[in-house]
């Protein structure tokens, strides 16, 4: 169990099970209050709802992509323009994406192929540890 | 270069035929009318000389008629006749002294030198002047002047005179003395000096250096072998008088062989010696004899064959002139030049140095919507450019205006209808010599249907991304999450077989990663920026990293020149190109003892990298297949089985892509050491991806 992240309301948006499952799996082990959302939409409405401490997007979803709920998030409540964002995707970088991150800090792009889960965590950690890096 | 002879001959013929036929109308006016005046010139003088000698012969012959009806004559010269063997004879002697004082008195009156008196068979019983006696008991000179003068008045031809007390050139006036029952007593005869008559006719002073008076008689008028007389000395031999013959009908001298044929005129001929000339002729009724006053035609035309001359010259400077100009143009086909620019597909714009448009072809307003009579005199591109940020003209006027480089450019126009499309423009600066900007010219593309299909492309590759991806990520967390023992505890030979998924799994995602990547470079999709770069940074950041993923610490020495500062390039690109060539002399070089040594020079404007290991080596028979795709040198599968062989071909093909080279220098077991240049400023792209590093290190 970790101090910082037990108790932290994490909402993970991903709509391929497998993946949502092992991060679900991963964040619950790590102490994590998990808000699971298999589109874009749902993700949205529940963050809104919810007002989790970090929010973990995929890009590629269904109704609406992450980046939009990135945008969404960060024009809307102080909350919004403050939580975390960590965009998860196997999505190669390109402009749209990194200026959607650059501009809406604090948010973090992680390629999953690339990143084992172990770091995934670690990042999050980052996230609360401290100044933002 | 396509040539027209027929239209060649058709500009030749414009240009020339009028050129040439005005030149030939002014040199015959010119001729003609000279011509003309010169032979109304050559008429009045024939005509004056004509009336001066009638006025002077009539006056001798005037004088003769006065002398001839004299009483004194008629009544003395019978005694001279009867007494003239006997000049002591008191009735000759005072005839004699009765006759002299009257005839003596007529010597220097009108040329006159001597009268001289026949009796009636020709015989000269009296000779006025003293010097002349021994004229006395023989004919006269001229036997015609006895002859003709028997029957009225004679004018006697000039003729030339042997004798040494007598003018050269002489002619009798004669006429008959008859009593008063008419019979004929004898002849009286004027020798007359005719050098003076000579000079007033053949005068030449007037018609030119090369202008002379013939003067002729008829011979033989009716019969079959008639023909002109030459009767005063020639130009060109004076001892021809009385010997040149002009046969009549000859082509020779036609002016003279009209003149004693009582005709007048003027014209052009050939004159005795057969050379044109100008003449003009006339009849002389008082001697019975043609004048003729001409003149070389080659003198009379001296001038304006000089004039032709110069036209002539001037005719062929003016052909040779537009033989070199149709030549030249045709050579040129500015024809087809301006036709292939004026329908050119892309739009192409002139202007002046202000960018203000000279020209605008079809294209240009089958692509923007705009009249080209609208575009024209405005500025380039004011009516359809949409506006771009400032920097972008910056760059654009710097390009072509100081640096006079061609500009290439993506921008956004508006049509006249609203459409909004992408559109490539390229602008390059016409030099004069002396590299001024003269012109620009323009040229703009419509890009839309190239960036759609780039953007599918990328769209593509996005998308086949992800879900190449997606898998490999699953099976990555859920053997970590197992390996990790997340879902309880896993026995030793678990744990190692989880490990090799683990591995092979990773390698997976490498050859993903790694083909994506050269899918983007082939498909040209991936952006180039140009930034500072901080290389000593950038080089020990991978180096860290590679020593943390191989679990290694390399010997690492680093040669750098000091104003690398300088070079400036696509971090993200030139990190994945330095990584994969100090990644591989990780994997090659000895474990335990990795020796890498970098060195980073800036040499003529680019950028010189180079990385030496102390490795395995490539076997010299494999060198010239390094680069290729797919393609592992034996000991290198023998070190690292799982390697991709992607590596060192992508690094090529990203090099040269950003006008780069790469090489090396190896030698089997003995390390091998790869160079890399690169311009200093790498060319910026717009791209829609970026190249992903390839992240596969085998981790135990």
């Amino acid at each position: 169990m970790d101090q910082i992240l037990s108790n932290k309301k994490i909402l993970i948006a991903e709509d391929e099970p497998a993946m949502l499952n092992a991060l679900t799996d991963k964040f619950k082990q790590e102490g994590c209050d998990v808000l699971r959302a298999e589109n874009g939409k749902e993700a949205l409405e529940l963050a809104q709802k919810e007002k989790p401490d970090i929010l973990l997007l995929d890009i590629l979803m269904p109704k609406m992509s992450g980046m939009e709920v990135l945008s969404a998030v960060r024009s809307g409540s102080d909350w919004g323009k403050k939580v975390p964002i960590v965009v998860l995707t196997n999505l190669s970088p390109n402009e749209e994406i990194m200026g959607g991150v650059v501009k809406n800090e604090p948010s973090f792009y992680l390629i999953k192929s690339d990143w084992k889960l172990y770091d995934v965590v670690q990042k999050v950690r980052a996230c609360f540890k401290g100044p933002v890096q | 270069m396509k040539k027209h002879p027929i239209r060649t001959v058709i500009y030749l013929s414009i240009a020339l035929v009028p050129t040439v036929l005005a030149m030939f109308l002014i040199y015959w006016s010119i001729r003609q009318s000279l011509i003309s005046s010169r032979l109304d010139e050559l008429s009045a003088i024939a005509e004056l000389k004509t009336k001066s000698a009638d006025t002077y012969f009539g006056n001798v012959r005037e004088g003769l008629s006065l002398t001839m009806a004299s009483f004194s004559l008629k009544s003395n010269l019978p005694n001279l006749i009867e007494f003239v063997g006997s000049p002591d004879n008191p009735t000759y002697v005072k005839s004699k002294s009765l006759l002299d004082p009257p005839l003596r008195a007529l010597i220097g009156q009108n040329d006159i030198i001597d009268v001289e008196l026949t009796d009636a068979s020709g015989t000269v019983v009296y000779a006025s002047n003293p010097t002349h006696t021994d004229d006395i008991g023989y004919p006269l000179a001229d036997p015609m002047a006895f002859t003709e003068g028997t029957k009225g008045v004679y004018d006697g031809l000039i003729f030339p005179s042997n004798e040494s007390d007598t003018p050269p050139v002489i002619f009798f006036e004669s006429g008959p003395i008859r009593d008063a029952n008419k019979n004929l007593l004898g002849v009286i005869a004027f020798e007359v000096d005719a050098t003076t008559v000579e000079q007033l006719v053949g005068d030449t002073a007037g018609p030119g250096k090369t202008g002379e008076t013939i003067i002729g008689g008829l011979v033989n008028a009716t019969g079959t072998g008639s023909y002109a007389l030459v009767l005063s000395p020639l130009r060109n031999n004076p001892a021809s008088a009385f010997t040149l013959k002009i046969p009549i009908g000859s082509a020779l001298e036609k002016p003279l062989q009209a003149a004693v044929m009582q005709e007048h005129g003027s014209g052009v001929a050939t004159n005795y010696a057969g050379v044109p000339v100008l003449a003009a002729w006339q009849y002389m009724p008082s001697r019975q004899r043609g004048v003729v006053v001409q003149i070389d035609l080659s003198e009379v035309l001296g001038g304006v064959n000089t004039l032709g001359w110069f036209l002539i010259i001037l005719s062929l400077i003016v052909t040779l002139a537009a033989t070199i100009t149709i030549f030249v143009l045709s050579k040129q086909p500015f024809d087809e030049f301006r036709l292939a620019v004026d329908n050119a597909s892309e739009q192409i714009i002139i202007t002046d140095p202000e960018a203000t448009v000279l020209y605008a072809n079809h294209a240009t307003e089958a692509i923007t919507g705009y009249p080209v009579a609208k575009i024209m005199n405005k500025k380039a591109g004011s009516l359809w450019h949409l506006p771009m940020p400032k920097a972008y003209y910056e760059n654009l006027w710097k390009t072509i205006e100081i640096d006079k480089k061609s500009f290439v450019g993506e921008l956004q126009n508006r049509r006249k209808n609203g459409e909004i499309y992408d559109a490539e423009l390229k602008i390059s600066p016409i030099l004069d010599r002396k590299n001024n900007v003269i012109l620009y010219v323009s040229i703009e593309r419509d890009i839309s249907e190239e960036k759609k299909t780039v953007r599918a492309k990328n769209e593509f590759m996005s998308l086949a991304s992800h879900q190449l991806r997606t898998p490999p990520s699953i099976i990555g967390w859920y053997t970590e999450t197992l390996k990790a023992g997340d879902l309880g505890p896993i026995n030793e030979k678990q744990n190692e077989y989880l490990c090799e998924i683990y591995k092979a799994n990773q390698r997976m995602v490498a050859i993903i990663n790694s083909l994506l990547n050269i899918s983007r470079i082939e498909l040209n999709t991936f952006s180039i920026s140009n930034k500072e770069i901080d290389i000593e940074g950038l080089v020990d950041e991978t180096i860290t990293e590679l020593s943390s993923r191989f679990k290694r610490k390399a010997d690492v020495k680093k040669d750098y020149d000091p104003n690398l500062n300088l070079f400036r390039a696509d971090p993200n690109i030139l990190q994945i190109i330095i990584d994969n060539l100090i990644s591989n002399a990780f994997k090659y070089s000895p474990p335990d003892n990795t020796k890498i040594e970098l060195a980073a020079r800036l040499v003529d404007r680019s950028f010189l990298f180079s990385v030496k290991d102390n490795g395995i080596g490539i076997p010299a028979k494999d060198q010239d297949r390094v680069f290729e795709k797919l393609f592992r040198v034996d000991n290198a599968v023998a070190t690292d089985p799982d390697g991709t062989g992607i590596g060192l071909y992508m690094t090529k093909r990203i090099v040269e892509s950003l006008g780069g080279k790469i090489w090396f220098e190896s030698k089997e077991n003995s390390g091998t050491t790869f160079f890399i240049s690169l311009p200093a400023g790498m060319p910026e792209k717009i791209g829609t991806t970026t190249l992903a590093r390839v992240a596969y290190y085998a981790e135990s």
